[in-house]
């Protein structure tokens, strides 16, 4: 099916801010530092927010799947550890991205020198088995890309398009500007010329909307690649 | 930012803001903790993340192709003749005035060259000039005779090396016929009535 495209006057019309985004996970990364059940709770937020997103990124480095995987996972565990070091100058993606770029580095110098190394030992450290978001990370995450999570996730794709260009033409938009854009909700509403809270309501009922669609095949399929 | 009041907000909405930063952390932590006794709104969550990675990932390829269609389906428009400027006319004056000056001086130059020339000319010319019968033009036949004249105790000294006088006195071969197809007396004769005004 053909891919939901975004119409062009509703992202050009919108002048996109130059300055420096406000980090979106302050809040989450603040409960994380904080620790605690609340604070693994947290950070596990943000590992399935970011893991796709740096598996994309990480895979155009690592081209072994496993290999991939294993960096993405020691990326999150090292950001982990090392979160209360994290002052907050930047945003918390940049941060992670930059220890996941330094990771695979290291991954690949690893790999060039010790070629017969495995690809999960250089990620599994000594005391990382005892570590409870080792768990929590591993849990549901490292699945081999099969071919059934492949068409799973294209099924996936095809659904959310469906169900976007299904939405009246306001909570598109919305979601888009947010999505896409990445505009923050006070953008939003003056570039839609709505209240904040309206805002806030196009773009929860567009996902609910999208969810509805794709929920079903979330819980069935088992790669998880999303 | 501003953050929104969440009294009368559903939870899921609230997960919704939360996953755009539009929370305060106070916010934010009630409803981690929330979350903690409730799995559905971890599910929730791993949609919202889905969705966004979806629409992110066709990002690229969805606003580029359009762009990409454009202009291939534009067909190729003749490039529009240029309107003329308002000072073409003077402009053009002044490159005709350019030239004229530049003709100028290099006829001028030419001529200041030209009689430099002639003036520091080559003895060897003064000579050749001297055994022409019937100069080409007026003016640079006198100059070379009167180049020919003034020079021309020096010429004789390039042309024959006195040497080469001994060297042929020497061997009796006045009457030899030399290398020019001329009798080397006439050569020798030439020079020296040259030489003796």
């Amino acid at each position: 099916m053909k891919p939901w495209q975004p119409e062009m006057d509703a992202v050009t019309t919108v002048s996109v801010n130059p300055a420096p985004q406000p980090d979106p996970d302050q809040a989450l990364v603040e409960i994380a530092k904080a620790g605690g059940k609340e604070g693994e709770r947290a950070f596990e937020l943000l590992f399935i927010k970011y893991r796709k997103k740096l598996e994309r990124m990480i895979s155009r480095m690592v081209r072994d799947e496993g290999a991939m995987q294993d960096v993405v996972q020691e990326s999150f565990l090292k950001a982990w550890r090392a979160l209360a070091g994290f002052r907050g100058e930047s945003q918390f993606y940049t941060w992670l991205y930059r220890i996941a770029i330094n990771t695979a580095k290291k991954h690949l110098v690893a790999t060039r020198k010790n070629p017969v190394i495995s690809e999960s030992s250089l990620s599994s450290g000594g005391d990382d088995e005892e570590n409870p978001m080792h768990d929590a990370l591993m849990n549901g995450a490292g699945e081999a890309d099969t071919p059934e999570a492949a068409y799973a996730a294209q099924e996936i794709a095809a659904a959310v398009n469906e169900a976007l260009e299904a939405l009246p033409e306001e909570l598109r938009r919305a979601l888009v500007l947010r999505e896409m854009e990445g505009l923050s909700y006070e953008d939003i509403s003056e570039a839609m010329d709505c209240p904040i809270g309206t805002v806030r309501s196009r773009i929860f009922r567009a996902r609910e909307a999208i969810s509805a669609r794709i929920k079903p095949m979330l819980e069935r399929q088992t790669g998880k690649r999303w | 930012m501003k953050y929104l009041e969440f009294e009368n907000i559903s939870l899921q909405e609230q997960l919704s803001a939360l996953h755009d930063g539009e929370l305060t952390s106070e916010q934010a932590l009630a409803l981690v903790r929330t979350s903690l006794a409730d799995d559905g709104i971890m599910q929730q969550w791993r949609s919202m993340s889905v969705i966004g990675n979806v629409m992110r990932e066709q990002q690229a390829g969805s606003l580029v192709k359009p762009v990409i269609a454009t202009q291939a389906a534009t067909p190729e428009t003749p490039v529009a003749p240029q309107r003329e400027a308002a000072n073409d006319g003077i402009f053009r004056w002044k490159m005709v005035a350019g030239f004229a000056a530049l003709a100028a001086v290099g006829s001028l130059v030419w001529g200041l060259l030209g009689v430099a020339g002639d003036k520091a000319g080559l003895p060897q010319a003064g000579v050749m000039a001297s055994n022409q019968t019937a100069p080409a033009t007026t003016a640079p036949a006198q100059g070379l005779m009167a180049v020919g004249s003034q020079v021309a105790g020096q010429e004789v000294t390039m042309i024959r090396d006195p040497r080469l006088d001994e060297l042929l006195a020497a061997h009796k071969q006045f009457g030899g016929v030399s290398a020019l197809q001329q009798p080397a007396g006439s050569l020798r004769s030439v020079s020296l009535a040259i030489q003796r005004p």
